[in-house]
């Protein structure tokens, strides 16, 4: 079985880890892994339909406004707004979006 | 011990006064159980300023500690949702209101939902009333303790994989999870969101059926929720006999001998009332754990990528964006949650999807079509709540497999979306242990009512004498 | 350098114009103050859920319409997943697998672009930057998009920008979206590779940051001159992310997609599947109207004169008859005439197709004479009677048989000694003369047509 490449997933999922925390994480995360392995045993060439969703279709909601949450609402759990607006790292890369 | 209706017959006396019964409540709050993160005694007693007439007008009720109350603090037992106040409220806890139960406090619970013990709280363990050294259960812990320590008379917990009725086994209480969609989950910080369900914690079948004619019902901020019609979940004294209850061998499997007796005991019970049994198997129990857990760390992982302390909760910060991020998240998240969110996000990933996550999605089916076939050979099932009582403090936190030992009994539940409730079949020593009914979707009518008779012929004896005695 | 052949596709993100946001009830307006068109939902703050809106799915369906494409009465969302500063959830809630609409197609100077797809998003927040920090707005998160893909049809700039043209024409005359570049309403990303080699394809670059025609033209030319001279040099084009810089026009390679992002798609657990009746499709679709411009370049290219394709394609009840009745009658050409003349001259009357068809049919196998058949056709709008009861009634049917017309003919040459002798010398305009005198003769009855010939055939032999 591969080695679980946790360094990438860390960085997937965007959680720093130390070294110490890697380590143990690596074989926690490999413990799982193959135990959750289990589950390419069973045969699903069936392809059964049963779901676990008791709502058949998604509802849809009308067009129509409804009343926002006040700015101080809005920033009320924030670290350190400014000129009401939420405050993080200058982005460098001024990428794509 | 009293019902939410007999406390409002005795309102209505004046004997007690709401008023009363509140602080009685809160002076049985117990620190060191540690079940409660935040009491809110100040926003009960404000609530029954306006005495809101309805079926819960008066009852103080206990929160599981990811249910958002507006204005009052929502942490997740995490570090992450440092200093997190709502602005809403959920839609569970607005219908309470509006039928004038109160909220004595935010429980304790496993970070994010996450665990079988309410011990992986950045607050934390929760004590077991019944032993302190024991675990209460989990994830909803903390209302199951608010419950069985007489703080509160009736609590709302949430259940992924089992984390309502695990801990109604361990602390002497009925915990029922609904049926998926039954009760809507807006307000309700999602772990997994295909299988998380609010859940039920309370003394009686009657007072969890009361709390659900409250709760539950179509919301239309819930997408996944249901617009079938409700039906009166308290009023549960009418049972035919004629139904029959399925016991899936499967589940009888790996338990404790005493946990298997006492359920043959309420087995026994119900046969003298002229219920008949029949014997039944479920082959893809070997199963529902890996499933169980692909999945809902596979949509846990997602669920939890919003926090980045970019609009609220803690932020630690680094060189850039990604960098604060990271340190944010490593310093908010306990070790389970990581572990969770790392293996969500291996089965998520384009390698491995496939054979994981889609495996998983397919098992699944093939769970919920199982249970779809033996519900055409019996009206309910009936098994053991949990393969042992109570566990001590500190057994199985770092195993992460042994973790979820209990998860088989339970999760096949939530993965099928069908409705299930626990309640006590007796006592193992000084602990007490339960029995599960398992109903076809929409029938928490029919599950309840079967709790209900067993407590009239089988009435559990264990309950702590701050309950008892109430 | 010319060998090389630039392969285009082009990924349009176009805002539409709903007064909600796509999963909550929040406003959609553009230039309002910071944070002031927020909730807790589009916040992404902990135990929200999305609640899909339905102006939204109705313009993504009328969007796919009028791309000519497939709507597909069950879609499902999808989360795609990553992280960045104006994703407030971590993820996007999209479509991926199973989207709304595919294989469309739309007419571009004449060339078919395939559409590949057009599917629902939602849009992120927005970012401003000061020295110190960034700050994050988030009324913009929420907002209803369609992403709109195409095919590699494309094949050069300036077809891009034709291409970018049209759709914003589209988009903005039905109504689903203004479509506004400048407002952010309307965001280009074409991909671009260029090859010598035909049925192979080079690596594709991504250009990003376009925010006019004008740079998009700019960017592609200069995007491929830049491929077209690594290639020559014998190199290799990467994967990248392409830059456009307004200021200086040029482009840059801003990233390399070394590894690309693992966005981990798995379908929204809290939506469930999009049904969409086949009725409300029906129903979008009356409501969506095809622009002149459209009908007029397919008119011309079934053989229409331009004049005419433009009069009938600019009056929606005679492109309908007109199309109903080309499916009947396979002379588009002709049918186009009557209605230019005829049909209009009468004012446009309710008539019905088939009547129209059998009409037209009779004169061009002979049956009737043109002018019979101007004559029928103001009869049918009065009357409402059939064609073949017309003509029966009024005895319009033509006389086409040539013998008994070369009688009349005959007649006719030797009533005229004159004018034949005038024809036989050259004035060959007074063939019509003659074909009048038969015509009056067989009380219009002939076929001109055919009198013209036997009488230029005639002139010859007398």
């Amino acid at each position: 079985m591969k080695e679980i490449d946790i360094k990438r997933l860390s960085r997937l999922a965007n959680i720093e880890l130390d070294k110490k925390e890697e380590k143990k994480l690596q074989e926690d995360i490999n413990k799982i892994i193959k135990h959750i392995r289990q589950i390419q045993e069973v045969d699903v060439k069936m392809h059964p339909d049963a779901t676990h969703l008791m709502v058949d279709h998604l509802p849809l909601r009308d067009d129509k406004k409804e009343k926002p949450l006040t700015v101080k609402e809005v920033l009320s759990n924030a670290g350190n707004p400014r000129k009401n607006h939420f405050t993080i790292n200058r982005i460098i890369d001024e990428d794509d979006y | 011990m009293k019902t939410i209706i007999e406390y409002q017959k005795l309102f209505k006396k004046g004997e007690p006064t709401p008023s009363d019964l509140l602080s009685s409540c809160l002076k049985k709050i117990n620190p060191s159980l540690n079940a409660y993160i935040t009491v809110t005694e100040e926003l009960a007693r404000k609530g029954l300023e306006k005495d809101i007439k309805g079926k819960l007008n008066g009852i103080p009720v206990a929160i599981k500690d990811n249910i958002n109350i507006k204005g009052v603090p929502t942490t997740c037992a995490s570090n992450v949702l440092k200093g997190f106040i709502p602005p809403f409220s959920a839609t569970v806890i607005e219908r309470i209101e509006k039928n004038g139960g109160v909220f004595i406090g935010k429980t304790n619970l496993d970070e994010f939902g996450m665990g079988s013990s309410t011990e992986r709280s950045f607050y934390g363990p929760t004590r077991n009333p019944y032993d302190r050294a024991k675990v209460p259960g989990g994830s909803s812990g903390g209302s199951a303790v608010a419950v069985a320590s007489g703080s509160a008379v009736i609590s709302l917990g949430s259940d992924t994989g089992g984390s309502v009725r695990q801990p109604a086994s361990y602390c002497g209480l009925v915990g029922l999870k609904p049926t998926y969609g039954r009760v809507s989950r807006y307000g309700l910080v999602a772990f997994a969101s295909s299988l998380d369900q609010i859940g039920i914690i309370g003394r009686n079948a009657e007072d969890v059926g009361i709390m659900l004619e409250v709760i539950a019902g179509y919301d239309p901020k819930d997408s996944t929720s249901s617009k079938k019609e409700l039906e009166d979940y308290g009023n549960l004294n009418k049972i035919s006999k004629n139904i029959k209850i399925g016991l899936p061998e499967e589940y009888f499997e790996q338990i404790d001998d005493e946990v298997y007796s006492s359920v043959m005991e309420i087995k026994k019970a119900l046969e003298k009332e002229g219920i008949s049994f029949k014997s039944v198997s479920l082959p893809t129990t070997d199963y529902i754990i890996p499933t169980y857990q692909v999945i809902s760390y596979a949509e846990a992982s997602s669920n939890l990528a919003r926090y980045d302390g970019v609009r609220y909760g803690l932020r630690r910060n680094g060189e850039n964006f990604h960098d604060t991020i990271r340190k944010s998240r490593d310093e908010g998240f306990l070790p389970e949650v990581k572990r969770r969110i790392l293996v969500g996000t291996f089965v998520l990933s384009s390698e491995a999807i496939a054979e994981y996550y889609e495996r998983a999605d397919l098992i699944r089916r093939l769970i919920t079509q199982e249970f779809n076939e033996v519900f055409k050979e019996v009206d309910y099932l009936m098994t053991p709540a949990t393969p042992t009582p109570a566990f001590p403090i500190g057994d199985r936190t770092d195993d992460p497999i042994r973790m979820h030992l209990s998860d088989r009994m339970t999760a096949g539940v939530n993965l099928a979306g069908i409705p299930a409730v626990v309640a006590p079949a007796g006592m193992i020593g000084k602990l007490p242990i339960g029995y599960q009914i398992i109903g076809k979707p929409f029938e928490e009518k029919g599950i309840l009512s079967v709790v209900r008779l067993v407590e009239k012929i089988a009435p559990f004896k264990g309950f702590l004498k701050e309950v008892h005695d109430d | 350098m010319t060998d090389y052949k630039p392969t285009i596709g082009i990924e349009v993100h176009s805002q539409l114009k709903t007064a909600t946001k796509l999963f909550c009830g929040c406003p959609v307006s553009f230039g309002v103050d910071a944070n002031t068109n927020v909730c807790s939902v589009c916040l992404g703050l902990p135990g929200v859920l999305p609640s899909l809106n339905k102006k939204a799915v109705e313009l993504a369906i009328k969007a796919g319409l009028a791309l000519n494409c497939e709507i597909h009465t069950k879609s499902i969302f999808a989360r795609k997943n990553y992280f960045y500063p104006d994703l407030p959830k971590g993820y996007q809630i999209t479509q991926y697998r199973f989207p709304i609409a595919t294989s469309g197609e739309i007419l571009v100077e004449g060339k078919k672009i395939r559409i590949k797809r057009v599917h629902l998003e939602e849009e992120s927040a927005k970012s401003m930057h000061e020295k110190d920090c960034s700050l994050i707005d988030y009324n913009r998160s929420g907002v209803p998009l369609i992403e709109i893909v195409t095919e590699p049809d494309i094949d050069s700039p300036e077809m891009a920008v034709a291409y970018l043209k049209k759709l914003q024409k589209i988009l903005q005359s039905t109504g689903i979206s203004g479509a506004v570049m400048a407002k952010g309403e309307f965001r280009c990303e074409p991909n671009i590779s260029v090859s010598k080699e035909k049925g192979k394809l080079g690596t594709r670059t991504e250009v990003k940051n376009l925010n006019s025609f004008r740079a998009v033209k700019n960017s592609l030319t200069s995007e491929i001159k830049r491929q077209i001279g690594i290639l020559e040099k014998g190199g290799i084009v990467e994967q990248a992310t392409i830059h456009y810089s307004e200021k200086t026009e040029k482009t840059r390679v801003a990233r390399l997609k070394e590894e690309a992002s693992d966005y981990r798609y798995f379908p929204e657990p809290d939506l469930p599947p999009l049904l969409i009746d086949e009725n409300r499709i029906r129903e979008i679709e009356k409501g969506l109207e095809e622009l002149p411009e459209e009908k007029t370049e397919r008119y011309i290219e079934l053989g229409l004169l331009g004049e005419d394709a433009i009069t009938i394609s600019n009056s929606k009840k005679t492109s309908k008859l007109f199309e109903e009745t080309l499916k009947i009658l396979n002379e588009p050409a002709e049918i186009s005439k009557w209605l230019v003349r005829d049909y209009r001259s009468l004012n446009e009357p309710d008539i019905s197709a088939e009547h129209l068809a059998e009409m037209i049919e009779m004169v061009l196998k002979g049956k009737i004479s043109r002018n019979a058949g101007a004559e029928v056709l103001a009869e049918m709008v009065k009357t409402k009677k059939t064609p073949e009861q017309i003509v029966r009634q009024r005895n319009l049917s033509q006389i086409s048989d040539s013998s008994a017309l070369e009688q009349v003919v005959r007649e006719v040459f030797e009533e005229n000694p004159e004018e034949l002798a005038r024809l036989k010398a050259g004035e060959n305009k007074l063939i019509g003369f003659f074909v009048g005198e038969v015509m009056k003769k067989t009380s219009g009855k002939a076929d001109p047509k055919e009198v013209s010939r036997i009488v230029s055939e005639y002139e010859k032999k007398y």
